[in-house]
């Protein structure tokens, strides 16, 4: 096990393992300390973070799906200076690099919040989250078309230096043409997927079972969908892929690197079992030692065709 | 978390079930009004855990009991399970009871609601309260039995809406009734949320501390996904999201916002 590299880089990110929390799954502190050892997980991509704090959604803000959920927490979040300041040195101690999920309603947003971000001295790197509405274009999420991912993105890249990761939304579609707007505005890499939005009906009260009526789909029902979208923005961006999406084990995770992922993300799965990434991250080493590969980028992309 | 040995199951009134198994690194720590996180299965659906309520535990036999009702897809099969069999469980979770050191406490649920009040009861009978228990029930056919509890209790109190046992009232008449003849310097409350909330106004115009125990659909269970939040009052005033499972389940009567909980 020792001989196997499982270290990841992205630009001045460097992962020891390629399992990343995902954002919105694990806090932006250490809720989770008592049940696994954070220290062992590669990356925490911390909740996603707004300018100014949200309350987000009514209750309820989830219901089970068949292997899955839909969650509508709608971003609550204590906004960035006070992420900064209170939640994100508890983390410190656990010596793990910590990425900033960020969210906005402009441009403009984006780069003021991604320079808060770097001027803190805390972040290593900043998650774009682009399944945000644009307000002033009708409301469809910024990740929807190339003109707004471009925009966000090349928006943040003008505001840090951080390393990017531009998280594409499923709910476009066709995620190559987003996916290269991206890396031509600025992102050193791409994650996918955020949730799919979706839908469920109480049959005896015939109402929504949530209060913002739809959600966002995550778990193990998802997989196979993102999955494919890892494969197809493989052949369409040359920067590193950061996969998720339904990921419960090492097994799920290393499907991904096969088909072209660098790196994953484990959400929903810490749900159940709060060591899910600690399991994963150890499980993807005995396969690659197993295999007899000598690092992890030799297994990324390596998809028999 | 862990797999833990269950010893014992029984369904009761068709659809409430009782599991007593063996976790003495639970019982060793569990405090009245923390709850459990179960995993129905190993597969993913159903995926999610289910919080259930501590219903009591034994610090020298190491055991720890439940008493749900049988509602979904979840609970349904954890009642399937047997002796022998094992549960797959996260805790204790949220923060417990906060029992002042010495008068008397009132008890007071309705329905499913008594279920975590039996390991309250006895941890406050332990720390020297007088405790007066006093379950409550739309119609006696369908009081949760609670010969259980009345080992801890001082006096026992029973009511109903139609009267088909006990004094007929509701929950805050009921605590009207008992303050007639009785003075209280704590109450304790679980149930549907409508008699939680007249618990709670009835304890704050007389002025006495009072806790209740607050339910929402849950994700993580530990603080970390923000999905069960309830609105509760900061401590200037305006209003504020607390996490049901990290902060509570149990809040202060007055803290809770319950007309805007989902």
């Amino acid at each position: 096990m020792n001989s196997v590299d499982t270290t990841v880089r992205i630009k001045t990110l460097e992962l020891k393992n390629p399992v990343i929390a995902a954002s919105g799954t694990f806090g932006c502190a250490d809720e989770y300390a008592k049940w696994t050892d954070i220290s062992k997980i590669g990356a925490i991509s911390v909740k996603g973070t707004t300018l100014t704090p949200r309350l987000g959604n009514p209750t309820p803000r989830i219901c089970e799906t068949p292997s899955g959920i839909l969650n509508s927490v709608g971003l609550e979040n204590p906004g960035i200076d006070a992420m900064l300041a209170t939640y994100l040195p508890k983390l410190i101690p656990y010596n793990i690099p910590i990425i900033m999920n960020i969210a906005g309603n402009t441009p403009e947003e984006y780069a003021l919040i991604a320079r808060k971000c770097e001027d803190s001295g805390l972040v290593d790197a900043i998650e774009v989250n682009i399944s945000c509405p644009n307000v002033k274009e009708g409301g469809h999420a910024f990740g929807t078309t190339t003109q707004g991912a471009f925009s966000i993105i090349s928006a943040v890249r003008k505001a840090t230096s951080l390393p990017i990761i531009a998280k594409l939304t499923p709910n476009a579609g066709d995620l190559k043409p987003i996916a290269k707007a991206a890396e031509e505005a600025g992102a050193d890499a791409i994650s996918l997927i955020n949730t799919i939005t979706g839908m469920c009906i109480d049959i005896e009260t015939r109402k929504p079972l949530l209060a913002n009526i739809t959600g966002g789909m995550s778990g193990p029902a998802v997989k196979p969908i993102a999955v494919r979208m890892v494969w197809e923005v493989r052949s369409a961006v040359e920067i590193p892929i950061i996969g998720l999406g339904g990921i419960q084990t090492a097994a799920d995770a290393i499907e991904f690197l096969i088909a072209g992922a660098d790196a994953i993300q484990v959400g929903t799965a810490s749900f159940v079992n709060p060591n899910a990434c600690v399991e994963i991250a150890a499980g993807i080493c005995a396969y690659l030692a197993r295999k007899g590969y000598a690092n992890i980028q030799e297994l990324s992309g390596s998809l028999c065709l | 978390m862990s797999q833990y040995a269950i010893i014992a199951k029984d369904i009761t009134h068709e659809n409430i079930c009782k599991i007593t198994f063996l976790a003495p690194d639970i019982a060793q720590v569990a405090r009245a009004g923390q709850f459990l996180h179960i995993r129905p299965g190993e597969c993913s659906d159903p995926l999610l855990r289910r919080p259930i309520s501590i219903h009591d535990a034994d610090k020298d036999m190491g055991t720890v009991t439940i008493l749900f009702k049988i509602i979904g897809k979840g609970t349904k099969i954890i009642a399937e399970k047997t002796a022998g069999d094992k549960l797959d469980v996260m805790g204790p979770l949220g923060n417990g009871y906060n029992f002042p050191d010495k008068g008397a406490a009132l008890f007071i649920g309705v329905g499913i609601g008594l279920a975590p009040l039996l390991f309250a009861v006895r941890q406050a009978q332990q720390k020297g309260l007088e405790v007066i228990f006093s379950p409550g029930t739309g119609s006696a056919k369908k009081m949760l039995p609670y010969a259980d509890f009345e080992q801890f209790a001082s006096k026992v109190l029973p009511f109903s809406k139609d009267g088909s046992i006990g004094t007929q009232a509701f929950a805050d008449t009921m605590i009207e009734t008992i303050l007639e003849s009785t003075q209280l310097d704590y109450i304790c409350t679980c149930g549907p949320e409508g008699m939680m909330k007249q618990v709670a106004k009835t304890a704050a115009q007389h002025g006495i501390p009072c806790q209740v125990s607050i339910e929402e659909r849950m994700g993580c269970g530990v603080g970390a996904c923000m999905t069960c939040v309830c609105a509760t009052k900061k401590a200037d005033g305006s209003i504020g999201h607390s996490r049901v499972c990290h902060d509570g389940p149990v809040f202060d009567g007055k803290e809770v916002f319950f007309d805007e909980l989902g």
